[in-house]
């Protein structure tokens, strides 16, 4: 399809010369010319098609009128037989011969009709095809523009001043600094941790009186009386 | 498919507004007004990571910057292996924008159908980002420092 070769040499070829502006406007009106005509093309063949389904219809009720007539004729020649009319049946018979002509020929242009149906509903369909692509690949521009101007706006914010353009890098770093501090808080954490659950044993031995006490009441006044008994 | 309902960038900026992924003050947003309105959406769970998105007719755009060209020691053997490695990074894709600076950029993207659900969008959203800096660290040994 010539128009991609297009949209890529309006989107990469004067985009360092002229800007992005210029560009969008490139590709957007191929894809708006592509589009009206995808749309023409949606147009004409649902009015083909529109015009060989009345067609295909007015076919088909003639020929079931070809058919009513063929059973009410074949009844009229019965009744002649039945009546001993056989002249007349003769008649009728020739007139049945020729409707069964024509019944034949109304059948093939009824299948002609029915084909050229099908075919023209695969013609809108892959128009409609066509045309949604096209639509889609219009609103994918028209969002890469919104994008790369809000992109251009918070970069022209850097330019000016001596903040740094915030990149996929910066962002990386800031993840491995965190997960550096994390990983030292968890650390910090289980080595916090780890005294805790010493402290709790410490307490345990105290209270199973297997290491002495601290300091308590009971040990301040054993001290005492034991000052007092040695004065 | 047509009678269900579309996003706009603005419809999306209330929902996403709403969604725990801010409310928790995992991301930060900001509706950047212009003729075609764009969000941005800073990532704080991702290192402050900056995706744009924008809704227009029926696609909905998910982008994050990677880095300008300008930091790029070899850019021939960068886009060779952009191209050789890319694969690794599902439903995300690398292009090479040049803005209206002049400066090209090369940036991380995401399309999906303006039709898809709130989940699908915040999905396409979590998976860039994580694409992003995975695509920084792994691409990290062609960058040089600072620009």
């Amino acid at each position: 399809m010539a128009v991609w070769s297009k949209l890529m040499t309006a989107l990469r070829g004067n985009a360092n010369m002229l800007g992005e502006a210029i560009v969008d406007s490139q590709a957007m009106v191929i894809l708006d010319q592509e589009i009206r005509s995808a749309g023409a093309d949606l147009n004409s063949a649902k009015h083909a098609l529109a015009d060989i389904m009345a067609k295909h219809r007015l076919a088909a009720s003639k020929l079931s009128e070809l058919n009513a007539s063929l059973t009410q004729y074949e009844g009229y020649a019965l009744e002649a037989l039945e009546k001993g009319e056989e002249g007349l049946a003769q008649e009728v018979a020739l007139k049945i011969a020729n409707i069964e002509i024509e019944i034949q020929q109304q059948q093939e242009t009824v299948n002609h009709y029915a084909k050229s149906e099908q075919d023209l509903r695969y013609a809108v369909q892959s128009a409609e095809g066509n045309l949604k692509r096209l639509r889609q690949q219009a609103d994918t521009v028209k969002a890469t523009e919104s994008v790369q101007r809000a992109q251009a706006a918070v970069v022209s914010r850097y330019a000016g001043s001596n903040a740094k353009l915030q990149t996929a890098m910066d962002s990386l770093e800031r993840i491995k600094t965190k997960q550096a501090e994390n990983a030292a808080k968890m650390a910090a954490a289980q080595e916090l941790a780890a005294e805790s659950q010493g402290d709790a044993l410490d307490e345990k031995l105290r209270a199973a009186g297997i290491t002495p006490e601290k300091t308590s009441a009971a040990n301040v006044l054993a001290r005492l009386k034991a000052k007092q008994q040695s004065n | 498919m047509n009678d269900k309902h579309a996003w706009t960038t603005h419809a999306l900026f209330n929902a996403l507004s709403r969604s725990t992924l801010v409310v928790s003050n995992q991301a930060s947003i900001e509706l950047e007004e212009g003729i075609h309105a764009t969000l941005h959406l800073t990532l704080h769970s991702m290192g402050d990571l900056p995706v744009f998105i924008t809704a227009e007719g029926e696609q909905v755009l998910v982008e994050s910057l990677l880095w300008p060209q300008a930091m790029v020691k070899d850019v021939a053997a960068f886009n060779d292996e952009v191209l050789a490695t890319h694969k690794v990074f599902p439903l995300s894709t690398i292009s090479l924008d040049t803005l209206a600076n002049g400066e090209r950029y090369y940036t991380m993207f995401g399309a999906l159908s303006a039709f898809s659900s709130l989940d699908d969008v915040l999905f396409e959203i979590e998976l860039l980002a994580d694409n992003v800096i995975k695509a920084a660290d792994a691409y990290s040994t062609f960058i040089s420092e600072g620009v």
